[in-house]
């Protein structure tokens, strides 16, 4: 019998024409020390390493799509940011996101069957793909949160920054918590000497499945030399996969993370350890020209 | 002295119930390790790090497998037929891609099969109160073994939430749609096309690849549980992957060595509640040993007693300051509310002592009187 009359909406939201993808959006604060932006051009990409992630991979697979910036996990129908509202009213979370975009990308791209991965190169990425968000994921998140120059200025501020102080501190502590029960659940203990260790040692395996061929070429447009950027991307293929999607999101925000200068007296180490992953991706010259190639190619042409 | 590895003791017809021992057990006999004991201690608490397996070379205490691996690539020995000295290493014939590829696979395996184990143990209620927990309870001493296995399969049920379902009061229900199952058929798939028709991952020879994933496909394939759905998978889609792992068990646990006590004790903590027996050897046992020395020698080390810094100086001075105001304040006390007098109230006790000796005298009197009679 309840409800007694239900009344129409007085108003209801028009759907937009195109996919909008709800993410935390722009990317880290842009200075001097970032050289992956250009200081005159609006900020692009994202700080937030899943937002980044969806952005990459529709591009990659030219899916047209507006961005939205948002900062409330709440407002998805899964909790996390972010997700896709469609033209239709419906929405695309994290479960059906990759099954969505292999539905709906356009057929007309003329992608040959060398392009694509084998079988056994699929394998290869998907354990790759694994080796990305378990071990250099967990180095970021640590980096972010559990670093007290980071936590204390960048990532609070970009996480909550926009409610009250009070809620700040108190969402931004509560997120730790969970982030480190996380954590906990497939380790015995937050050990930073391993997190870094196996971060490292992931980034190195990176390196070297990436190779060095394309050290050359990677500041002249692509349209020009097409055959300096034949191996411009994992498994020396000319069109992106979901590997590259993956591990350039880490490279990059792992690259453009501000750092920290103006520390107080008493933590000698904190500006150093705050720098330590960009510093161990820096090591390896061929991962820096890769982010930094896909950033100029995807996101600022 | 001869090398020890403390792991987790046997089940399911296994020399261990955990797939990284088994892993590292498997590394050992690869790289043909000869000397060295097994030591089933079955309490990650004396490990510095809480994990097993522990690995122990008179020297050093080493905990998790990467690490052992890493520090037996480093150990040198002397090999008659071979020139020179080289370490344990299983991986040093592979490329540098290998290596990567060796790095990526174990990251796979480590976190994915661990949840795959964990799913079909702990979350399928069958499998853990007909197996799991009795398997888990030969292992632990007694207190612990009640109370463990529950604690294991609250973490474990945590840690597979994620694949679909809810946890209520320490189960996961409404798994029905846990995708759980597409994620494991993934990763055999992702072996499977490794392998090829290889005997092993990278060609004739075992490597480090080889040990970990046989500790995880055995744990998965051999243990007899009611649910067997895992198993079911590996036997019906990749029997490519079922004869790997036989073919891996009959060359690695050919000739394990023999299960021996501990030689020594961990210098780490050791929980008195989860393992009490470990426990008491270490802090009532092992320190008599120490110092049942000759008075002789504790002279020397009195006099050899190195120079106190500062910190502990004024570390010992606070201590003795704490002490004092702590007994000042407690004799304040007491004497404040009364517990003890002192002075001035000697004639009722004087009283007292006349009465209860008097009283005492009348019966002695008349005890003596009825020995009369």
């Amino acid at each position: 019998m309840f409800p007694l009359k239900q009344l129409p909406a007085p108003h209801t939201r028009p759907h937009s024409v195109k996919v909008t993808l709800y993410a935390y959006t722009p990317g880290w604060q842009v200075d001097q020390e970032t050289p992956l932006m250009d200081s005159g051009k609006p900020a692009i990409g994202s700080f937030d390493v899943d937002s980044l992630k969806w952005m990459t991979y529709l591009k990659f697979n030219q899916i047209d799509f507006q961005i939205r910036p948002a900062f409330e996990p709440n407002m998805s129908p899964s909790g996390r940011l972010p997700f896709l509202a469609l033209s239709n009213g419906s929405f695309v979370t994290a479960d059906g996101f990759e099954a969505w975009v292999q539905e709906n990308k356009p057929k007309v791209t003329t992608i040959t069957a060398k392009e694509k991965l084998d079988h056994q190169e699929a394998a290869e990425a998907l354990a790759f793909i694994n080796l990305a968000e378990s071990k250099i994921h967990t180095a970021l998140l640590y980096t972010l949160w559990f670093e007290p120059s980071h936590f204390n200025t960048t990532t609070r501020q970009h996480y909550f920054g926009h409610h009250v102080w009070v809620l700040v501190n108190l969402l931004s502590y509560r997120e730790r918590s969970r982030i480190s029960q996380s954590m906990l659940l497939t380790r015995a203990q937050i050990d930073r000497e391993l997190i870094f260790e196996e971060a490292a040692a992931a980034i190195e395996s990176l390196a070297i499945l990436l190779g060095d061929g394309h050290s050359h070429g990677h500041d002249e447009k692509d349209a020009e030399d097409k055959d300096k950027d034949k191996e411009f991307y994992f498994f020396g293929k000319t069109s992106p996969s979901s590997l590259d999607a993956v591990v350039f999101s880490y490279l990059h925000v792992i690259l453009t993370l501000p750092t920290i200068r103006n520390v107080e007296a008493d933590e000698v180490d904190a500006g150093r350890r705050s720098g330590e992953l960009a510093r161990i991706v820096r090591k390896h010259d061929n991962l820096y020209k890769y982010s930094q190639n896909i950033w100029n190619k995807w996101f600022t042409a | 002295m001869v090398a020890e590895l403390y792991i987790y003791g046997p089940a399911f017809g296994l020399p261990s119930i955990d797939s990284q021992c088994l892993a590292m057990m498997s590394y050992l006999s690869i790289v043909s390790h000869q000397e060295y004991t097994i030591v089933e201690c079955n309490d990650p608490g004396i490990s510095p790090s809480g994990e097993l397996p522990m690995f122990h070379d008179g020297k050093n205490w080493i905990a998790g497998t990467n690490r052992i691996i890493a520090y037996l690539a480093k150990t040198v020995r002397l090999v008659p037929l071979a020139k020179g000295l080289i370490g344990y290493n299983a991986n040093e014939h592979l490329s540098p891609e290998n290596l990567a590829k060796t790095t990526a696979y174990s990251s796979l395996i480590d976190e994915n099969l661990t949840d795959a184990i964990l799913f079909s143990w702990f979350a399928d209620t069958d499998n853990f109160l007909d197996v799991t927990r009795k398997a888990y309870s030969n292992l632990f001493s007694f207190p612990s073994r009640y109370l463990l296995p529950l604690q294991m399969r609250k973490a474990a049920v945590q840690r597979v939430q994620k694949y679909g379902g809810m946890v209520a009061s320490g189960a996961l229900i409404a798994a029905e749609h846990t995708k759980i199952y597409d994620m494991a058929r993934d990763c055999y798939r992702v072996l499977d096309r490794k392998l090829g028709r290889k005997d092993f991952f990278f060609g004739l020879k075992p490597t480090s690849l080889d040990a970990k994933v046989f500790g995880y496909l055995a744990l998965q394939l051999y243990p007899d549980i009611p649910n067997p759905r895992f198993q079911m998978i590996l036997s019906s889609q990749f029997p490519r992957l079922v004869k790997y792992c036989n073919r891996c068990r009959e060359e690695f646990f050919a000739n394990l060595p023999d299960s021996t006590p501990p030689s020594e004790p961990s210098p780490f903590f050791t929980n008195p509640f989860a393992a009490p027996k470990e426990w008491f050897k270490s802090t009532f046992l092992s320190p008599r040993i120490v110092s049942s020395s000759t008075a002789h020698s504790q002279q020397q080390q009195d006099g050899e007693k190195p120079e106190k810094t500062k910190e502990e100086r004024d570390f010992d001075l606070k201590r003795v300051y704490a002490i004092t105001f702590g007994v000042i304040a407690m004799a304040v006390y007491v004497i404040a509310n009364g517990l003890v007098v002192i002075g001035n109230e000697t004639e009722e006790e004087e009283e007292e002592g006349r009465y209860s000796r008097g009283a005492r005298a009348d019966e002695v009197h008349v005890l003596s009187g009825d020995h009369d009679d």
